[in-house]
């Protein structure tokens, strides 16, 4: 890195990412009174990251929109639900369980009361994602937990953005965008900052392919790094690479992406090549219901159907798909029902008046 | 979404209905069958197994019951309000011509998202392979599987992402400022 401008800062907190968790993490950090810088390898535009494309649904138990509705949902129930769901049965599950545990105490307590408190409103109709189908003890949900925010993906940004502009403003938050971070500044084992690209400004709309072109370097030290820099999702290479062929057969030769390019993958694997433990890489959540978009907005642009249960789903060969792999009910066991049979594609057959019920898209911005 | 309530479909999903790749919208079963593998561009799909499928399962619309375990499911759901009025249509023969024009739509693969992570722990410090925290680095979001280096396990049960980023990023932004102090 010869050139002089290269930028030498220390602040309290880097987060690396400002997608959701790291407008969440960045916010709270300046809340408790700390210096936060806040990188992103894209521009002003992509705030908010995969969660603006969302639907905008939050697991939650035992709200006032369920008990409307007459859904009895306990913690007991949920908890029960999210251990057959999630099937943990790896000596490296010891954290991802402990968390799952602190999370649906979250979702069961707190986590209503803190979203409504920042102006986060549901609508009234709590969806039933993952129906399951296996019987009491399998996956899936046994009850509608599905909260629609109002205002979708982008509802459940605003206030946390907004959070974050507020600490720009008092001078606590500085954004650093267009900055890739490529690797960890490391002393006797503790981590004190990070150096990386700075890329060339971009004018493309947000979810767009920007460019590539380093302009500077970067070079920051900090008391400690937030990495929020997301999943693989957009990585073709790094999803069939961790492709558990030995569990769901080998990858479809075609898969539409339901993320932008720039979801790499790269900070992960940065942060492994750093020391970082990286688990569970074979677990993934790739939809079965993906249809091409039709005005794209980044290379494969794929949008998910949300379905409700009533289309017929067939094999290419036009026979309909066993019980239970119906709309709706289990994402992951219809998607080995599909890869370990081979199937470039399944069907949907339905007519107008199911469309118009049920068919939910996401990955495409939009309003409720 | 209120405008589930009306007639019409909504301009979204009209607009794939109109200009997607992989939506074929004809008013017979036979029209639908030829469009779908004109889509293709072979001739996967026999008509006789479509329309053998399609009439099974409207045969079944005679009763309340009968032995379809998705429209058995179907019903289940409906007992709830909000299924009933905004999710879930009325059970009635795919093949009526009221609830026409037919619809196929070819289901892709879609990659969206990483369940497995950076391992931490509930302060959402990463670890290293032999469990030890990495002094100074925490993680949150989907880079750690939502946190923990994957807390969905296989499965989600949905809603659980958002949710995910929200909680694990106020343990991170927490717990990296407490340790500050």
């Amino acid at each position: 890195m010869t050139t002089q401008s290269v930028t030498t800062q220390y602040t309290d907190i880097i987060v690396i990412g400002a997608g959701l968790a790291g407008l969440v993490a960045a916010a709270e950090a300046a809340d408790a009174g700390k210096r936060v810088l806040l990188l992103d390898q894209e521009g002003e535009q992509n705030l908010g990251g995969q969660a603006f494309w969302s639907f905008g649904g939050l697991f939650a138990i035992n709200t006032p929109e369920q008990r409307r509705l007459g859904i009895r949902d306990s913690h007991e129930l949920a908890w029960r639900d999210w251990q057959s769901t999630a099937g943990f049965d790896r000596p490296e599950d010891y954290w991802p369980r402990k968390w799952a545990e602190a999370y649906v105490d979250f979702a069961a307590g707190e986590k209503y009361g803190w979203l409504a408190s920042q102006g986060v409103r549901f609508f009234p109709g709590v969806g039933w994602a993952e129906r399951g189908g296996q019987g009491a003890s399998g996956p899936g949900n046994s009850v509608p937990r599905f909260h629609i925010t109002w205002g979708t993906g982008p509802g459940v940004v605003e206030p946390f953005e907004r959070r974050v502009r507020e600490h720009v403003a008092a001078g606590r938050i500085a954004f650093k965008f267009r900055h890739r971070v490529r690797g960890l500044n490391i002393s006797g084992g503790v981590v004190h900052g990070v150096h990386g690209d700075v890329l060339e400004v971009s004018d493309v709309l947000r979810g767009e392919q920007s460019s590539r072109v380093v302009v500077d370097g970067f070079d920051l030290n900090a008391g400690a790094v937030i990495l929020t820099a997301g999943g693989i999702g957009g990585n073709q290479e790094l999803v069939r690479k961790n492709w558990p062929t030995q569990r769901l057969g080998p990858a479809p030769e075609v898969m539409i992406s339901g993320v932008p390019k720039h979801v790499d993958g790269a900070a992960q694997q940065m942060a492994e090549a750093a020391g970082a433990h990286l688990i569970n890489r074979d677990r993934m959540w790739h939809y079965t219901e993906g249809i091409r978009n039709w005005n794209p907005v980044w290379p494969m642009h794929g949008i998910r159907i949300l379905p409700g249960p009533s289309s017929l789903w067939l094999a290419p060969d036009g026979t309909r798909l066993p019980y239970p792999n119906y709309p709706g009910f289990d994402t992951l066991g219809t998607l080995q029902h599909i890869t370990t049979h081979g199937y470039p594609y399944t069907w949907f057959v339905l007519n107008r008046a199911i469309i118009k019920k049920e068919f939910t898209l996401s990955g495409a911005s939009k309003k409720i | 979404m209120a405008g589930r309530l009306g007639k019409k479909v909504s301009p979204s999903v009209q607009a794939f209905m109109d200009q997607g790749a992989d939506f074929v919208v004809r008013d017979s079963l036979p029209d639908l069958v030829r469009g779908m593998n004109e889509l293709t561009g072979h001739d996967a799909v026999e008509f006789g197994t479509v329309a053998r499928e399609v009439a099974d399962r409207d045969l079944q619309m005679a009763n309340v019951f009968g032995k379809d375990p998705q429209l058995a499911m179907v019903r289940g759901a409906r007992a709830l309000i909000n299924e009933r009025l905004i999710r879930i249509v009325k059970p009635a023969p795919l093949l009526d011509p009221a609830a026409g024009p037919l619809i196929a739509v070819r289901l892709n693969i879609l990659t969206r998202k990483t369940l497995g992570g950076l391992e931490t722990d509930l302060q959402a410090r990463v670890l290293r392979p032999d469990g030890q925290p990495m002094p100074g680095l925490y993680a949150a979001g989907e880079v750690a599987g939502f946190d923990g280096g994957g807390m969905h396990g296989y499965r989600s049960l949905e809603g659980t992402f958002l949710g995910g980023c929200l909680f694990s990023g106020r343990v991170a932004g927490r717990c990296a400022a407490a340790a500050l102090d």
